[in-house]
């Protein structure tokens, strides 16, 4: 079936009034974009202790770090340094941020290419880590820290900023 | 193409336009309006103080003669994040001995503290305290006549500063020193924040 000239410039007429109306929708009622981040913005502050010197102090990550669930992890170093008298084994230990994020992040701590912790952010908590960096009287060591949000946790990830600091002691004496 | 149809041709132009438009207003033409007030919390901050000591005497010194000094630093570390004032003061009581010890207290720096070593201390300025072990426990046993120090120039304590403390004490040439001794006690350093 042939068209007609009158039935073709009809059905073009109609296209392009469609595409107006499209055009003149997706223009203003645009939905604006969020200024949250796609993933969770995280900021890991080394602090020395008494026992335990951490150089450089500060962002460990980069400051702002975004991790996108299931992007790749952030990563930082951290070197240690024993202040004591004697050996020491050195726990690290996070504090602050949002508690929600515990599960969620998860961190990997090497030493000399070595996994002294891999798990979630929360297994770092005072009264639950257990892991510790071995330092010889007067030694040093360098921690590598990574950082990632698994594509599984993008739900609970997806805008989400914390704050954390990350010490390393062998004991503890705040009150 | 004649004048009718062309007519019909825009009047059907028009018409399409105008009811595609409608439609496409018609769609988002619902009136609302919102506000939120997002992201409250609460959260605290905290005060935090550490040494290198690992729980060891800074000085424990056995059948002392008359001039005998001991020389030895500690490092106090600020790790809470809000800024503290933090005092240092000997909060319990000494022995007999106490008064025939000399004890001078000076803040600096170490770049490479170690407990007890004063090879890498450099003083911030003049001593805090030049007295006796005694004079020292009597001027300064409490938060309330601690006595107060910061890093450097600053006028408070943030995160991460340290600062090292050497004491040196030296047994007074005194025949009344003898067969005495100052007790255990404890050099207490207490952060409270601003």
């Amino acid at each position: 079936m042939s068209l007609s000239p009158v039935m073709a410039m009809r059905a073009a007429g109609l296209l392009a009034g469609m595409c107006l109306v499209a055009l003149l929708a997706l223009q203003t009622w645009r939905v604006p974009a969020s200024p949250r981040a796609a993933g969770v913005e995280a900021d890991l502050r080394a602090v020395p202790s008494g026992e335990v010197g951490v150089s450089p102090a500060g962002a460990v990550l980069g400051r702002g770090a975004v991790m996108t669930p299931g992007g790749p992890p952030v990563r930082g170093r951290v070197r240690l340094s024993n202040r004591t008298a004697g050996a020491l084994a050195a726990r690290p230990l996070v504090a602050g941020g949002d508690r929600a994020l515990d599960r969620v992040v998860e961190i990997e701590l090497t030493v000399a290419g070595r996994v002294v912790f891999r798990g979630p952010l929360g297994g770092l908590r005072d009264g639950v880590s257990t892991t510790s960096v071995p330092l010889p009287r007067a030694g040093s060591a360098t921690v590598v820290v990574s950082a990632r949000v698994p594509a599984a946790a993008a739900d609970e990830a997806v805008g989400r900023a914390g704050r954390w600091t990350l010490t390393f002691s062998s004991s503890s004496e705040t009150r | 193409m004649p004048r009718t149809k062309t007519k019909s041709l825009l009047r059907s132009l028009l018409a399409i336009g105008a009811a595609g438009a409608l439609a496409g207003f018609g769609t988002f033409s619902a009136f609302s309006s919102s506000t939120e007030n997002p992201g409250n919390q609460i959260d605290t901050g905290t005060v935090a103080l550490s040494d290198n000591d690992s729980g060891t005497a800074l000085y424990d010194v056995s059948d002392a003669r008359a001039g005998t000094t001991v020389d030895r630093c500690i490092t106090v570390t600020y790790g809470g994040d809000v800024d503290a004032d933090v005092k240092l003061y000997l909060p319990d009581a000494v022995g007999a001995l106490a008064q025939y010890v000399d004890l001078t207290v000076t803040p600096g720096t170490d770049p490479t503290p170690s407990f007890g070593d004063c090879t890498g201390f450099v003083a911030d300025g003049a001593a805090l305290f030049t007295g006796t072990l005694q004079g020292f426990r009597t001027a300064h046993n409490s938060w309330a006549n601690g006595l107060v120090d910061n890093p450097g120039s600053t006028t408070k304590w943030g995160q991460g500063n340290s600062v090292t403390y050497r004491f040196q004490l030296t047994v007074q040439d005194d025949n009344n020193a003898q067969g005495k001794a100052t007790g255990t006690h404890r050099l207490m350093w207490e952060a409270r924040n601003q």
